[in-house]
């Protein structure tokens, strides 16, 4: 048998399992170096158990005790009789009922665009952004007219037509959104992320429909 | 006829409060012990051994039986020890032999042993304290509780939130340097 200190420190405090310990006994009967190790493990335990055990000059269980009864009775102790415990106990859980009621119904509550029918971005607006728009409408515009000069490709020019209906679109829903804002103020900045998320994002969504092309000639249109 | 620690924690589980003071008065000089030898200051010993009660106190409710009551409340004791430490930045034991030398010519309250056996026992006292003064902090946690104590080491791995072989090798290390300080003093 492999035998440790480690094992043997385990075998002196009876904590090594059954067969662990029945082979570490055996062992012993054969080691002296082993067993010399155990002896002076024991006699030193003997000699430590003889240091006194020393006394406080007080009596600190008593000072604890009287400490944890003072620290319990510090919030109960100003309600001393158990009816009014209880009444105050209802009053809380009514108050936190409330209060989530309350965040529940705030929660919950149309946000400002839900409110007017008017997306987002229509409200926030300025005249300057009504200009660029504007524009962009007439470059696109522009564009169009010169694509359709040079014949270019039917792909291309539907891209600048949904762009054209789109930025349109947009023009009337600022347009509308100026008199909606003098109504609802809630929100006074339009970054330019935004803007271009919900240009994309209507771009995006936005399916082919003869509604939306501007009357052109040369075009074909399915 | 001693009432055992199992049966003091289900009466104090049921509100008996008495239950739990003489279950604390069990280990009040245990702890304070542990705590002076910690430390090694008498004020500080007892304020960590009076808020370890308290905790006691106020844990006790939660309180479930995993092993030793003993160790549990020694774990609490330790964690305070552990807090006046490094709250005091104190880890030197100096001052913890001549407390403790000072308490053993006191409390040797037994006036039938001869003067002779009373003084060897107050030196063997001494040499023994002044080898504990030669392990670390943590070497000397280790051997008090598993020496003094008589503490398992699973127990004393709990107390001391290391792995079971990290307090093996401390308790050799103390063991050695204990071995050598008491032999270098020929007790």
């Amino acid at each position: 048998m492999r035998c440790t200190y480690e094992d043997i420190m385990l075998y002196w405090s009876g904590e090594l399992s059954g067969k662990r310990r029945d082979e570490m006994e055996n062992h012993l009967k054969t080691c002296d170096q082993c067993r010399q190790m155990l002896s002076d493990l024991e006699a030193l335990e003997q000699e430590v158990k003889t240091l006194p055990l020393l006394k406080p000059g007080k009596d600190l269980v008593q000072i604890a005790l009287e400490k944890y009864e003072r620290s319990e009775k510090r919030f109960w102790s100003l309600l001393p009789v158990p009816a009014f415990r209880f009444v105050a106990a209802l009053v809380v859980v009514f108050i936190l009922s409330v209060g989530y009621l309350l965040m529940n119904r705030l929660d919950q509550s149309p946000r400002p665009q839900e409110r007017t029918g008017v997306p987002e971005t229509s409200y926030v607006v300025s005249n300057q952004q009504i200009v660029r728009v504007q524009e962009r409408v007439k470059r696109l515009e522009k564009r169009i007219r010169g694509n359709e000069r040079k014949e270019t490709r039917f792909a291309r020019t539907t891209r600048i037509h949904r762009k054209v209906s789109l930025l349109r679109s947009e023009l009337d829903n600022l347009k509308t959104g100026i008199v909606e804002s003098e109504q609802f103020p809630f929100r006074n900045t339009f970054t330019r992320q935004r803007k271009k998320s919900y240009e994309d994002k209507t771009f995006n969504q936005l399916q082919p429909s003869h509604d939306h092309f501007l009357p052109l000639s040369g075009v074909r249109v399915c | 006829m001693m009432i055992p620690d199992e049966r003091l924690i289900h009466m104090a589980h049921e509100g008996n409060q008495s239950a739990a003071e003489q279950l604390f008065r069990r280990y009040h000089d245990r702890i304070f012990s542990y705590l002076i030898r910690m430390i090694g200051d008498r004020g500080l010993a007892e304020d960590a051994a009076q808020e370890t009660f308290f905790r006691g106190f106020r844990s006790l409710k939660k309180y479930r039986e995993q092993g030793l009551f003993k160790s549990w409340v020694f774990q609490i004791a330790h964690r305070e020890g552990l807090r006046v430490l490094k709250r005091e930045k104190r880890h030197s034991m100096i001052a913890a032999s001549s407390e403790a030398e000072e308490h053993t010519e006191r409390e040797i309250p037994d006036p039938s042993p001869l003067p002779t056996e009373v003084l060897m026992h107050q030196e063997k006292t001494r040499c023994i304290e002044r080898a504990l003064e030669h392990l670390t902090g943590a070497e000397k946690q280790v051997v008090l509780l598993r020496l003094y104590e008589g503490l398992a080491f699973k127990d004393i791995a709990r107390i001391t939130k290391c792995p079971l072989n990290t307090v093996l090798g401390r308790m050799r290390n103390g063991v050695k340097k204990l071995k050598k300080a008491l032999g270098g003093e020929d007790v």
